[in-house]
């Protein structure tokens, strides 16, 4: 295996992983007493797997359906049946997504059929735009706050379901970040998205009938609580703490940069509250970078009015990232990961959502 | 997919689950139930299998990960040190060098630890020999460059982490 990047091959590391992994003893730590631990043989598996199959059909009711429970009625048109995607209708609720993805939304200068291939449009304006709302949002931040960033996510690795009648449930996670540095995460499980893909509230939906999922708590000094209130107010200095932070291997412009720079704003808004005026410059930054286009105005996940900024790398071209910000506000909420092309390494087919996050909540508390 | 083509992938998964699961769980039994659940599941799913899903075994490896979170949220871990008390008797009924040995695995488990989940999946993953670079960026859902950038990543993570295991046990803190 090969790469475009120079000195990463992908067989080389692997070798020099496993290398370091023996001589560190993470390899004798992980094999010791495995090879003594019998596992049932295939054989016998899909013997019972068959038994128990067996079994439950014949406890299932004549003429029933089984496995589904729902009435549902085939969308007929052809658009619908392209993506794969069934609804249906309770006459109690409103019709909701069934599908092994959530469906992708239609962007301005990218409807959802088209999103392989879109090109975008030239993002400046628009990341000035961006900028200047930020600018013009009043700063609440402070050192001595709890930041609290309330999402909602779904993704191929935490949640896909095969079954092409399954609803696509996310996951609502709310992160507690301390001055000191520890970090909280609770997740519950989240109500089914609609036919087209939204129906996020905004407001939450922590009730009695919410099924909590998990709880992780990270030490104290896990996070550097003041990472964007310290952080420069030069496009250059913010460029550099990002790469930084991230370990980025690559600090001149180009593809794998803006790939560093994306990954981190992604993943950093979902733990942090980003101070506007750190995100009027980050937006200006991204103006710097290679490879970003806008693909204009989008209702997310939650109904909100956003912008769609949008970047390909070329080291992952399967993949679109979708920055998601608002117009008003000049703050991020949101992203979107799709798959755009046949790829070996995804469970599923192009175009797909491969994951998306709506930030519902990011605030100081 | 076929019973012959699910019996293929539990025959090429199954070995690699079981040892991800122990390492979560921290028991044997546990892990075992959990390589059981997700070809359970794996099975149900077979009909959609064969249609929707490109990588099967990306997806099965998913729905592992999956077994492996509710296990750990349904039931209380098993206790660290019992465990590690456990596999120290193994080692010294089976007259294996107690003292270097210890060492060595006491290392690898608090390097092991200090890693984040889907690090430790990968290298629960490397310690196949069978599995190529190729195959187990397919099973963890990454393109060959993301795959190269992260084993390089960890690469980096563990040797850190093995000078600071290091430094500690020369202030005598392990």
């Amino acid at each position: 295996m090969s790469h475009d990047e120079p000195g990463l091959d992908a067989d080389r590391e692997t070798a020099e992983l496993r290398r370091l992994m023996e001589s560190t003893g993470v390899t004798s730590y992980l094999e010791d007493d495995d090879a003594e631990v019998e596992l049932e043989p295939s054989e016998t598996l899909v013997a019972r797997l068959k038994a128990t199959e067996a079994s439950d059909d014949a406890v299932r009711s004549p003429g029933g359906s089984g496995r589904r429970l729902v009435p549902t009625l085939l969308a007929g048109t052809a658009a619908a049946a392209i993506a794969g995607i069934l609804i249906a209708v309770q006459p109690w609720n409103t019709p909701v997504a069934r599908a092994s993805t959530p469906p992708i939304l239609d962007f301005e200068f990218a409807e959802a059929r088209r999103i392989a291939d879109a090109p975008g449009v030239d993002p400046t304006e628009t990341l000035e735009h961006l900028a200047r709302a930020a600018e013009r949002t009043q700063s609440a931040s402070s050192a001595s706050a709890v930041q609290h960033v309330v999402i909602e996510g779904w993704s191929i690795d935490a949640n896909f379901d095969p079954d092409p009648n399954s609803t696509i449930s996310p996951t609502m996670t709310e992160n507690w970040l301390y001055p000191d540095g520890r970090f909280r995460s609770r997740s519950y499980e989240g109500e089914p998205l609609k036919a087209d893909g939204r129906g996020i509230p905004l407001s939450g939906r922590l009730d009695r009938t919410t099924e909590f999922i998990d709880e992780e708590i990270e030490p104290v000094g896990s996070h550097d609580a003041q990472f964007f209130i310290d952080m420069p107010k030069s496009v250059d200095g913010v460029r550099d703490d990002l790469l930084s932070d991230i370990e980025c291997l690559e600090r001149q412009r180009g593809q794998e940069r803006t790939f560093c720079l994306t990954d981190q704003i992604r993943n950093l808004g979902i733990r942090y509250v980003i101070p506007p005026r750190v995100m009027a410059t980050i937006w200006r930054m991204l103006a710097e970078e290679e490879g970003i286009r806008s693909l204009g105005a989008v209702k997310d996940r939650t109904g909100r009015d956003a912008v769609a900024l949008s970047f390909i790398w070329e080291g992952a071209p399967e993949y679109r990232l979708v920055l998601l910000a608002d117009p008003d506000s000049g703050q991020l909420v949101g992203s979107e990961r799709i798959l755009i092309k046949p790829s070996p390494s995804s469970p599923v087919k192009p175009p797909a959502i491969q994951e998306f996050t709506a930030i519902v909540t990011s605030k100081y508390q | 997919m076929n019973e012959e083509e699910f019996t293929e992938l539990y025959n090429q998964l199954h070995r690699h689950l079981f040892r991800y699961a122990k390492t979560q769980l921290h028991a044997t039994e546990a892990a075992q139930d959990v390589v059981s659940e997700t070809f359970r599941i794996a099975w149900e799913k077979r009909d959609a299998l064969k249609v929707e899903v490109h990588s099967a075994r990306a997806y099965v490896m998913g729905i592992g990960k999956k077994v492996v979170l509710r296990q750990i949220q349904d039931r209380q871990r098993h206790p660290e040190d019992a465990y590690e008390d456990a596999r120290l008797h193994r080692l010294v009924t089976a007259g294996v060098d107690v003292a270097e040995t210890v060492v060595d695995v006491r290392r690898g488990k608090s390097i092991h630890e200090q890693l984040s989940p889907s690090d430790q999946l990968l290298v629960s993953l490397m310690t196949s020999p069978h599995l190529e670079a190729s195959d187990i960026a397919e099973i963890l859902g990454l393109t060959s460059n993301a795959y190269a950038v992260r084993v390089h990543r960890v690469r980096r993570r563990i040797d850190e982490l093995s000078r600071e295991y290091d430094r500690a046990s020369e202030g005598g803190e392990p």
